[in-house]
């Protein structure tokens, strides 16, 4: 109240500060001048601030020992001063459209970086899988001082890494999604929910950056680098790993994220991975360049080039054994296999990236990439086919040595403007082209014996020689100016016309020598039937016109939009294959007609929720390629004969696909609450399918067929809930797909419909008490099932369930330790199987150095199986991979921040 | 030749005028990061609650203003697109729905006329500024009435019917009844379609005849006028013809008598809130450069709105580059202060009178639109608050929550 006049004073901000001087909690007073807090801790001693622009700040302390409710009145006297300086920063406050966030009202570690500052402040929540929602709504662009920072596209390089004490304030506004420019709206929302970072002035330059090393028992190693500058035009970054516990690596991006700075919520899963099949050595390395040619604080503005370069590889070594079950009619076959496997890989990528705008009604940019491959490696695999009273019925040995090398060059170029002043002149214009050039060399031993044909029984050791050249030229313009152009002024109720061209030129260009090895001859000797050349070029033409209308209707409290699309496409098309074959030298011309639609329907209660669902129809032909009219017959792979068919017809496809979302916008929830779905149906007639014969011999033929007709459907869904505790926050996160399909084939002459489902649910629990504790819980469950329509035939199901624990202690300070434990269990496995690593890990050095101790597979359980099914049967197949070790790692966390240390100011913030 | 030389002179005489206007403005200080903070009761007196009759379905959305007409007080319910029309003590009239008429047309409300306007563009058509100033350039071709629609509620007529009007040259070209039978025309704007570069910022025309005209300036390639649309704003004074005049871009601010013009005020600015020379001599390249400009310096002055000047006060809306602030200015002590800073308390009911992007006035009367459940919990609470007489019977009535109140208040003298 005001102590002269003993009336209320609304708004005067309310602070409760703990000992350590952070943030408990913060009210403004209401009309009556009234605040109160709720569930304060006990037996603490509390500072109350009390500021009101103009008066004198009130404060004093406060100490609850018991569960009670008491009363504080507070008179404020009016400020002496003439001038009056406001001191206590305001923790949030809207500036017009954009909700401002101080982050010098939140007190906190002096190492806290964005996202734990961004988890204390009302109405945002930082998702587990790090996703940022700000009163239920999803934050779909994060930007640094108004462009993505560093480049990257993931929040989490920002938010991660970027220490609160630099940054001047954090932004939340609705930005135009330059996506849409000339494009009617089919999105959600066609603006993003943007949060924007202000740096101070004086940490506009720094750098920061993880190193880290680490050695571990079966010479198990691991290192990671990651640096990063920026300065107000420009920023760059090099990063690399190289390891040998399956850890993924990832691209320069993926480095930049998985190397962040952030500890109180390490993420357990970002180490060796378990699950791979194999021990792989991975390497990378790269560097990346951003400069902005013009220095402006806005992303309506972008003058921007952007260059990387990454090298990276793989050395695998993978060990395999698999069991197969697989129906044929009457003769159920049991597959084993055992495989090796040595795989180099090693690819080196340059991109190139320009972007200009100068208002969201405009847009160029252009990307460039090259990059080179090498591929060697050496197969060796054994099967052998059983039938169901375990005779052995036929096996096949095999070794395989190949080496590619090639590389790929690909340009994109999109221009677009929308110009409201002369509407004729708005377009999109899109180009891409692209080009590939690559040479292998494959050496093929392979022995096939059946025990029940001998004659059937074949030895093959055959070399390929391929080239293979392509390129590709796509052209795609969209001329939203069409309506302007046809009709003048006159607006057709409203209804939005595009005129689109798109046009598509693509040429392969094969050459294959094959030889076989005489072993009579000693020599090897030219394979005529396989040996062959030739060239496919493929000329697509399609115009299409599209129409859209929207329907939206607002109140107070509501906002409705319907909106209905509608396309149509006319397809021209001319194939054109030369080659050495003569029955494959072949000119096709297509026409088809189609139609495309969609409906989408979005409502929106005003600060309580909203939901769009969106649907879309779109019809396709398709028509059978070369190589599966005139298919080239290679038998040196005994299970997989495939054989063509010159009478194949062209297949249609009906697609529809849908998807929606809702979301609680609540801002007085403690509550928020997504979920969303997406899924398709499709029907294809007469679609290509498999006519499989099992030989006698063992061996396998596959004929091209026509079905009547495919189905499937696929729904994916997700649902999220988070419930703020105070400082404290618990969410569920729950996630999962469910297929089914119908596929129509023949299976040794016999007309058969397989009906394939899979379902797949996941479920997380986290709960995080302040920075100190983070548990988590999760569960994952699949079932995966095969029936068969021809009688004979057998039905298939399997299951499988992972069953997930972790928590992570951030206590003393500086201490981390943490622990995960999956319990696996499978219809393949006897007996379930126990996962559980632990981590400790200690930051020193003022918080840039740390040590980390990692035990993983400390039960010594873990088995790389997996499940799988398909119309033919299940495959369970068991891999060599990661087996217990240790590993001690030390990283170091080069941080700078400005030139000088940056120290809290008291900001007058009543502009 | 003619015409180059009138024009020289006119603006050496207008020069002139501001030379010497100048030096004896009065000038108003204004820094938009001013922190001052004051009670509401220190500028505002003689509140009058005007409760209006309960009707059902009659509810106050967030998107509402109020009007007073000769004989009527108005509430513009945009969100529910209605009008709803009481009697000036509250006794409920008429509720206007204009829905059928589609989202974008509002009731404006002439004076003259005492007539509610509803203006707005053909929707059957679609207009781009280029169009407009081609369909100015030839307001009297009767197929260019085509595209607008016009309809009007005659307020004299108490079946208050929408009806539909034929839209009139004043209406296309955007002319406005000042006195007698003076029309006043405010718009400014600047394309090549214009053959003549020379126009001026105000014009005063006695029926097709232009009578005044002021402040010149380039109708084709006027640096600060590129890719935009301006409008001088006129604010009535408590004195019949009698107007307060500002520009875009232009710091001082004038009142028109009758059809002279003479600089009363001058708004100064800091440093950093005033455009630069080159915003007056540098063209813009193109519209989006304009837009970035606004958007990059949205604290930079754009041009002064509403003006209303009473003894002790000054109260007026300010508009920046992207950014609106309205202002109360004390004479005595020279100093000035945002409304959004002026608190209420108990004395005037905890009611926050002053909106952030002005009030409703009419002659030295402010208006604005609280929902009864924005007062009733006042008067729960403060027993001891003597409830004002105009209200009483209508807070024992229980009125709904959203029920409309009108609140007319004045600046202190």
């Amino acid at each position: 109240m005001d102590a002269a006049t003993k009336t209320p004073l609304e708004l005067a901000t309310v602070t409760i500060f703990g000992p350590d001087s952070s943030v408990v909690a913060y009210k403004l007073s209401d009309k009556d001048g009234i605040f109160i807090f709720e569930k304060l801790p006990l037996k603490k001693k509390l500072l109350v601030s009390v500021t009101y622009t103009g008066y004198a700040s009130y404060h004093t302390s406060i100490q609850q020992d018991a569960a009670k409710t008491d009363t504080l009145s507070v008179l404020m006297m009016l400020s002496s001063k003439d001038t009056v300086v406001v001191t206590a920063a305001i923790p949030i406050k809207m500036n017009g459209d954009t909700l401002e966030i101080n982050p010098a009202a939140f007190k906190m570690k002096n190492d806290a970086v964005v996202e734990e500052l961004l988890n204390q402040v009302s109405g945002i929540t930082i998702w587990s899988d790090g996703t940022i929602t700000v009163n239920g709504k999803k934050v779909n662009s994060l930007l640094v001082d108004g462009k993505p920072f560093m480049g990257a596209t993931d929040s989490r390089v920002a938010t991660q890494n970027l220490p609160k004490s630099a940054i001047d304030k954090i932004q939340l506004y609705q930005e135009y999604d330059r996506t849409n420019i000339n494009q009617p709206s089919t999105k959600p929302q066609d603006s993003l929910l943007t949060m924007n970072i202000k740096l101070k002035e004086n940490a506009k330059k720094g750098y920061f950056g993880k190193a880290g090393v680490g050695y571990g028992s079966q010479d198990r190693y691991e290192a990671d680098l990651s640096f990063q500058m920026y300065n107000k035009r420009s920023s760059a970054g090099i990063g690399g790993g190289i390891n040998n516990i399956n850890k993924s690596i990832g691209n320069l991006q993926e480095i930049f994220q998985n190397n962040t700075y952030r500890n109180y919520n390490p993420n357990l899963y970002n180490v060796g991975r378990f699950g791979t099949n194999g021990i792989n050595k991975n390497h990378s390395i790269g560097g990346v360049i951003v400069h902005n040619f013009i220095e402006s604080s806005n992303s309506r503005q972008n003058d921007r080039l952007t260059l990387n370069y990454n090298k990276s590889g793989t050395d695998a070594f993978i060990s395999d054994k698999s069991y197969q079950s697989r129906t044929t009619i009457g003769n159920p076959q049991f597959i084993s296999e055992d495989g090796i496997q040595n795989n180099l890989s090693n690819k080196h990528d340059i991109g190139i990236k320009y972007l200009k705008t100068n208002s969201y009604n405009d847009n160029f940019d252009v990307n460039g990439s090259v990059s080179t491959n090498t591929e060697s490696g050496r197969s060796d695999r054994a099967v052998e086919v059983r039938d169901s009273v375990d005779q052995l019925q036929s096996t096949n040995y095999t070794t395989t040595l190949t080496s590619r090398r090639s590389d790929n060059e690909s340009l994109n170029v999109n221009f677009s403007k929308r110009d409201d002043e002369q509407p004729v002149k708005s377009f999109n214009t899109r180009l891409d082209a692209s080009r590939s050039n690559s040479v292998s060399e494959r050496d093929q031993e392979s022995e096939f014996n059946s025990r029940i044909d001998p004659t059937k029984s074949a030895y093959t050791n055959r070399h390929y020689t391929t080239n293979n050249e392509s390129l590709n030229l796509t052209a795609n313009f969209d001329y939203a100016g069409f309506k302007r152009l046809l009709l003048g002024r006159y607006n057709l109720f409203g209804v939005t016309l595009s005129l689109n061209q798109w046009v598509n030129y693509s040429r392969v260009t094969d050459n294959t020598i094959v030889r076989d090895y005489d072993t009579t001859l000693k020599q090897a000797l030219f394979n005529g039937k396989l040996s062959n050349s030739n060239k496919r070029e493929v000329f697509e033409y399609t115009p299409s016109f599209s129409l859209s209308k929207e329907f939206f209707k607002w109140n107070d409290i509501t906002y409705k939009s319907f909106q209905i699309f509608f396309k149509l496409l006319d397809d021209f098309k001319i194939d054109n294959n030369t080659s050495s074959f003569a029955q494959r030298n072949l000119r096709r011309n297509f026409q088809f007609f189609r139609q495309e639609g969609s409906l989408s329907y979005r409502f929106s209660r005003r600060e309580k929720y909203n939901y769009f669902v969106y649907g879309y129809y779109s019809k396709n032909l398709e028509y059978p390629s070369i190589d599966r009219l005139y298919t080239i017959v290679d038998d040196i792979n005994a299970y997989e004969i495939r054989y063509g068919n010159p009478n194949l017809k062209n297949s249609i496809n009906h697609a529809v696909n849908f998807n929606g979302n809702f979301n609680t916008e609540n801002k007085k929830s403690l509550y928020s609450i997504n979920g969303n779905f997406g899924g398709r149906y499709s029907v294809a007639l007469d679609p290509v399918t498999d006519s499989t014969i099992n030989d006698s011999s063992g061996k396998r033929m596959y004929y091209y067929t026509n079905a009547d007709r495919t189905t499937n459907f696929n729904v994916n869904y997700s649902f999220n809930i988070s419930r703020k505790l105070n400082k404290n926050n618990i969410q569920l996160m729950y996630n999962g797909d469910f297929r089914t399909g119908k596929q129509p084939n023949f299976i040794d002459g016999f007309s058969n419909v397989s009906t394939t489902g899979s379902i797949s649910n996941n479920f997380t629990l986290q709960f995080s008490f302040k920075s100190y504790l983070v548990l988590t819980a999760g569960q994952n469950f699949q079932h995966n099932n095969s029936r068969q329509t021809a009688s004979g035939l057998r039905a298939f199901k399997n299951d499988s369930r992972t069953t997930k624990f972790g928590i992570v202690v951030n206590y003393p300070s500086g201490f981390t330790l943490s622990s995960t434990l999956d319990h696996i269990t499978n219809t393949s496995l006897s007996k379930p199987v126990v996962l559980w690593n632990a981590f400790a890990s200690y930051r020193f050095m003022k918080q840039q150095g740390e040590l980390k101790f990692s035990a993983m597979d400390l039960l010594k359980q873990y088995q790389n199986i997996s499940n799988s099914v398909n119309y033919s049967g299940t495959t369970t197949r068991i891999t060599n991979g990661l087996q217990q070790y240790f590993m001690l790692t030390f990283s170091y966390y080069p941080r700078k921040f400005g030139k000088t240390e940056i120290k809290r100011q008291k900001i007058d913030r009543d502009y | 030749m003619r015409r180059p030389l009138l024009c020289l002179i006119v603006m050496l005489f207008s020069q002139l005028i501001r030379t010497n206007a100048q030096s004896q403005l009065q000038k108003i200080y204004v820094h938009p990061k001013t922190p001052g903070n004051e009670k509401q009761s220190k500028f505002i007196d003689s509140i009058r609650f005007i409760p209006l009759e309960i009707k059902e379905g009659i509810e106050l959305t967030t998107h509402a203003n109020v009007e007073v007409t000769a004989n009527y007080i108005m509430i513009r319910n945009y969100a529910n697109k209605e009008a709803l029309l009481y009697t000036k003590n509250g006794r409920f009239v008429k509720k206007i729905s204009y829905k059928k008429l589609g989202d974008f047309f509002y009731p404006v409300y002439d004076e003259h006329k005492d007539q509610l306007i509803f203006w707005g563009n053909n929707r059957n058509y679609q207009l781009t500024s280029r169009d407009r100033i081609k369909v100015k350039l030839d307001y009297s071709n009767p197929r260019n009435k085509r595209y607008f629609k016009k309809y009007k509620i005659d307020l004299k007529d108490t079946t208050f019917t929408i009806k539909k009007d034929i839209p009139q040259q004043n209406d296309i070209l955007n002319s406005t009844y000042y006195y007698d039978d003076v029309y006043v025309m405010g718009n400014i704007n600047t394309s090549e379609l214009y053959k003549d570069s020379l126009d001026y910022e105000l014009k005063l025309y006695k029926g097709n005849q232009l009578i005044k005209s002021y402040f010149p300036y380039n109708h084709i390639n006027e640096a600060k006028y590129l890719y935009a649309e301006e409008n001088i704003t006129r604010n009535l004074t408590d004195t019949p013809y009698i107007q307060i005049v500002t520009r875009p871009y232009c710091d001082t601010i004038y009142k028109m008598v009758k059809d002279s013009l003479f600089p009363a005020y001058q708004i100064v600015l800091p440093l950093e809130n005033s455009l630069p020379p080159s915003f007056f001599n540098k063209p813009f390249k193109n519209k989006a450069d304009r837009e970035n400009f606004r958007r990059n310096n949205g604290w930079m002055f754009h041009q002064v709105y509403m003006f209303y000047e009473t003894p002790r006060f000054i109260y007026f809306l300010m508009a920046y580059q992207s950014n609106y602030e309205t202002y109360l200015y004390q004479k005595k002590t020279n100093t000035i202060c945002k409304v959004k800073n002026i608190k209420p308390d108990s004395s005037q009911y905890n009611l926050q009178l002053f909106e952030q992007y002005g009030n409703s006035r009419k002659q030295d009367k402010f208006y604005k639109t609280i929902k009864a459940g924005d007062i009733l919990p006042f008067f729960e609470k403060n027993k001891e608050v003597p409830v004002p007489k105009e209200l009483e019977s209508f807070l024992k009535s229980n009125p709904p929550e959203n029920t409309p109140v009108i609140i007319e208040f004045k600046l202190k003298n």
